[in-house]
């Protein structure tokens, strides 16, 4: 249930243009975390949003843009770098300790009938559809979304079509910059942190979207349930610091049975 | 591989022969050893991400495992050198068994899965206490030959993988590789059998970084998780080759010299940011050279008018 | 230089065996609720040059696709020399004989033009048999001889649709499957690449071509296929094809009732 934030990472993951922003996600979510500690998470995940946005689109202008006309591996090793970095200043600043923060709703529950769920794990969770909601409008009903979405399948046909693919690309890097640090500053609410956080949900998050296949909304959606079962029963049988191997192990099955994901399995297609 | 990095090659062969001879003492011989791994690795990682192109970010799984495969036999009464090859073995096998399914992923995505390896291998490490010894490593026997020994298996290691990456560098599997790298779709529409490649790839390097370990394993008689099956291992394969030239024959062999002298210095300087110096490095290299430092020099070398030959100097002064 | 002829194509040749060479059988690919190709039945004999038309978006390049193994038909056979072969990958297509080039030209571009034919060569179907006999033998076909040490990163447009066909001559397969090689090329450069496709059934090779050039593909085509919102609409000699109503009602858009 909490893994509604799997979504929006699987979305974000759908933004980005070129192999750019993916090693960022981690990063920002470790600092975010941080940052998030002067209000409230949830006030504070609508306060770190623009402002990743706008880091974002700085950092593509005058950093990424440099390279995006190089091969793949430049721009790879370059937000990898950015991800190393950001995680290190995190660690300078705030230190190698766990972090959390309390509020007054954090050791709340909810019971319905026989279950007894956590209020934190609502409230993200349900943050989590409305960012997803907002993004799936934002996609398909604004230019600047339905640019985007073009750029991603053609960029040279996008380009034909009279888009500014400079300037889309620098908003959806600044988007996927946003809604990862949104993503974790929305995590904040659930676990405590430290900076090196990131990797390991950027493992879970990847692989939500194998599993669920690469390329549609509705499989990351499968994908992050079913990473969210499998993970709540195994709490039960395996040691705690294994767990992270589910996801890995998940991802690893996805692979090795179904390369395209759920949603090739179900629409037999195969991801060319 | 040209006549000129032949010659290159025997007269540094020669030269790093005479260091110890020469100078003597036991600091070098510690230097030679770790400096000569950090260029095997490199020079290995360097056929599949730099020829191939195919980044990985955990390649320190097939260290740890040729290190631990070295240390668990030997604590076993197995002979070490024995042991080697086992290693190399398992590594391969583990090398295909996540390459084939990883393989399918495009770019970012596999740097993701064996980044997600390398770390999953230094969980397991840890947990796995029958066989790694868990979060205490594994302490091994003193019994071990002395440094020279270890000087000159680790040469002879690094100049097998400088030979055997010349030799692909040659070969037609390295044109398939190169291929790979260029236009993966092209090549296959060719007729490369691009996953085959891949893997053949992976595992060679694999193979080579595994011995490595193994023999580090004897040399250090001291394993641990985090530091065989550590992150950094696995970053600085891939820095090494970055900052001497990506996909070079040399640039590894560069890169690597260079990386211990870094390490050294970063962690007397900056013991806890060594990490974000080496994303700063490899921001930096990427967005101004990527190439890396030979891709430099060659630049350098294109942009420089031809300097006048020696007979034709201008006389500084006019004779009087 | 000439300009392309108006000339007779080559005579109607009779299907000189009863096998074709290569078979689709209903083949189809959708793209979710796109019907790229729909039921498409078409058969090539060996040693024919067989055109391929049809307007823009009609699902050429997808049936290109779907016989090169870059995509899985959703459904529907190819059969080549009798044996299925849908869905099997591009490099497994190339060892039974089936090489594509590329729309838009795929150079490699840090390599040199000897060394992109030679990827081919070696890689091909021959797998490396006098691979540099055949390098050598495909660049001075296609005209790229003396450009052999260039990078093939500083070819012109024209010189890099050549080098793709180069690549495939190398791979020497049973069936090429040309994609717009003409696209973007002066007619002078056309006439050359005309050329070098006309002699390839001499080679022993049977092609299938795609392109928008209608004077171009007529002038070469022994029969020419005609594809219009993924569906076969006609199929026969260039001449016929020319007059048939729905071809140029697909090309043209009909006339509104009188």
């Amino acid at each position: 249930m909490s893994y509604g934030l799997a979504l929006i990472y699987g979305v974000m993951r759908l933004i980005n243009l070129s192999h750019a922003g993916t090693m960022m996600f981690g990063a920002f979510v470790t600092l975010t975390l941080n940052r998030a500690f002067k209000l409230d998470p949830l006030l504070g995940s609508l306060v770190v949003l623009p402002l990743f946005v706008a880091f974002g689109v700085v950092l593509y202008i005058f950093v990424v843009r440099r390279i995006a006309r190089s091969a793949a591996i430049v721009s790879l090793l370059l937000l990898f770098g950015l991800w190393l970095v950001l995680q290190n200043i995190a660690y300078l600043i705030w230190g190698n300790e766990d972090q959390s923060i309390i509020t007054p709703y954090t050791y709340l529950s909810l019971k319905l009938g026989f279950l007894s769920l956590a209020v934190t794990r609502l409230i993200v969770f349900a943050a989590g559809l409305a960012a997803l909601a907002v993004l799936a409008w934002f996609m398909s009903q604004t230019y600047a979304g339905k640019a985007i979405r073009a750029v991603s399948l053609n960029y040279e046909a996008a380009r034909l079509a009279g888009i500014n693919v400079e300037r889309i690309s620098a908003v959806a890097f600044g988007l996927g910059t946003g809604l990862a640090a949104f993503a974790g500053s929305l995590l904040t609410l659930l676990f405590s942190f430290t900076p090196d956080f990131g990797g390991v949900f950027q493992t879970k998050a990847f692989a939500v979207i194998v599993l669920g296949g690469l390329t549609s909304f509705v499989g990351v959606a499968i994908g992050s349930l079913l990473l969210a079962i499998v993970e709540s029963f195994s709490v039960l049988y395996m040691r705690a610091s294994l767990q992270n191997l589910i996801a890995f192990g998940l991802l690893f099955l996805a692979l090795v049975f179904m390369p395209g994901g759920i949603m090739s399995v179900i629409r037999s297609r195969r991801a060319t | 591989m040209s006549r000129r990095d032949i010659l290159a090659g025997l007269v540094l062969l020669v030269v790093l022969l005479a260091i110890p001879r020469i100078l003597g003492g036991t600091y070098i011989l510690d230097l030679g050893v770790l400096t000569f791994l950090f260029i095997s690795q490199a020079i290995a990682w360097n056929i599949l991400g730099g020829y191939a192109g195919q980044v990985s970010f955990g390649y320190a799984a097939f260290f740890g495992i040729g290190a631990y495969t070295t240390g668990y036999l030997w604590l076993h009464g197995w002979q070490p050198l024995l042991t080697l090859p086992l290693g190399a073995l398992l590594a391969a096998i583990f090398s295909l068994i996540i390459g084939l399914p990883a393989f399918r992923l495009t770019g970012a995505y596999f740097v993701i899965a064996t980044l997600a390896v390398g770390l999953a291998m230094r969980v397991v490490a840890l947990n796995a206490e029958p066989f790694t010894g868990g979060a205490s490593g594994l302490t091994l026997p003193t019994d071990v030959p002395g440094k020279a020994w270890f000087y000159h298996s680790m040469l002879i290691l690094m100049s097998g993988c400088f030979l055997i990456s010349a030799w692909v560098r040659r070969s037609r599997f390295g044109m398939a590789l190169m291929a790979i790298r260029l236009d993966q779709a092209a090549a296959a529409s060719l007729g490369v059998n691009v996953p085959l490649y891949k893997n053949l790839a992976h595992t060679l390097g694999a193979v080579l970084v595994a011995i490595g370990g193994g023999i580090y394993c004897v040399y250090f008689q001291y394993i641990h998780p985090d530091q065989v099956f550590g992150f950094e291992i696995s970053i600085g394969m891939v820095l090494m080759p970055v900052i001497g030239g990506l996909g070079t024959l040399w640039g590894p062999v560069l890169g690597g010299t260079l990386y211990y002298a870094i390490q050294d210095t970063l962690l007397t300087i900056f013991p806890f940011a060594h990490l974000l110096v080496y994303g700063l490095l490899l921001m930096v290299i990427m967005v101004i050279e990527p190439r890396g430092l030979l891709g430099f020099a060659r630049l350098v070398r294109r942009r420089r008018p031809v300097p006048p030959a020696a007979g034709q100097r201008q006389p500084a002064v006019a004779p009087s | 230089m000439a300009q392309i002829p108006a000339t007779q194509p080559v005579g109607a040749r009779p299907l000189e065996r009863s096998q074709p060479l290569l078979e689709t059988r209903r083949l189809t690919r959708h793209f979710g609720g796109l019907r790229a190709l729909e039921d498409v039945d078409l058969a090539v004999a060996e040693g024919e040059i067989l055109g391929l038309i049809g307007p823009n978006g009609a699902g050429k390049t997808t049936f290109f696709n779907c016989l090169s193994g870059v995509l899985k038909p959703t459904s529907g056979e190819i059969r080549f020399r009798g044996e299925a072969v849908q869905g099997r990958l591009p490099h497994q297509l190339v060892r039974k004989g089936i090489c594509h080039t590329h729309q838009i030209a795929r150079p490699f571009g840090e390599m040199s033009v000897r060394e992109n034919v030679l990827v081919g060569a070696y890689f091909g179907r021959a797998r490396g048999e006098d691979a540099a006999q055949r390098a050598d033998s495909a660049l001075a076909t296609t005209g790229l001889l003396r450009l052999a040490a260039a990078p093939a990163a500083q070819l012109t447009v024209g010189q890099r649709k050549l080098l793709e066909i180069a690549r495939v001559l190398a791979v020497d397969p049973e069936l090429v499957l040309l994609d717009e090689v003409c696209g973007g090329l002066n007619p002078a450069e056309t006439a050359h690449v005309l050329d070098v496709i006309r002699g390839l059934p001499k080679r022993g090779m049977t092609v299938i071509y795609i392109e928008h050039n209608m004077r171009a593909v007529m002038s070469v085509s022994e029969r020419v296929a005609v594809l219009n919102f993924g569906r076969k609409i006609a199929e026969g000699t260039p001449e016929e094809i020319v007059r048939n109503e729905q071809v140029i009602a697909a090309y043209l858009g009909t006339r509104p009732a009188a």
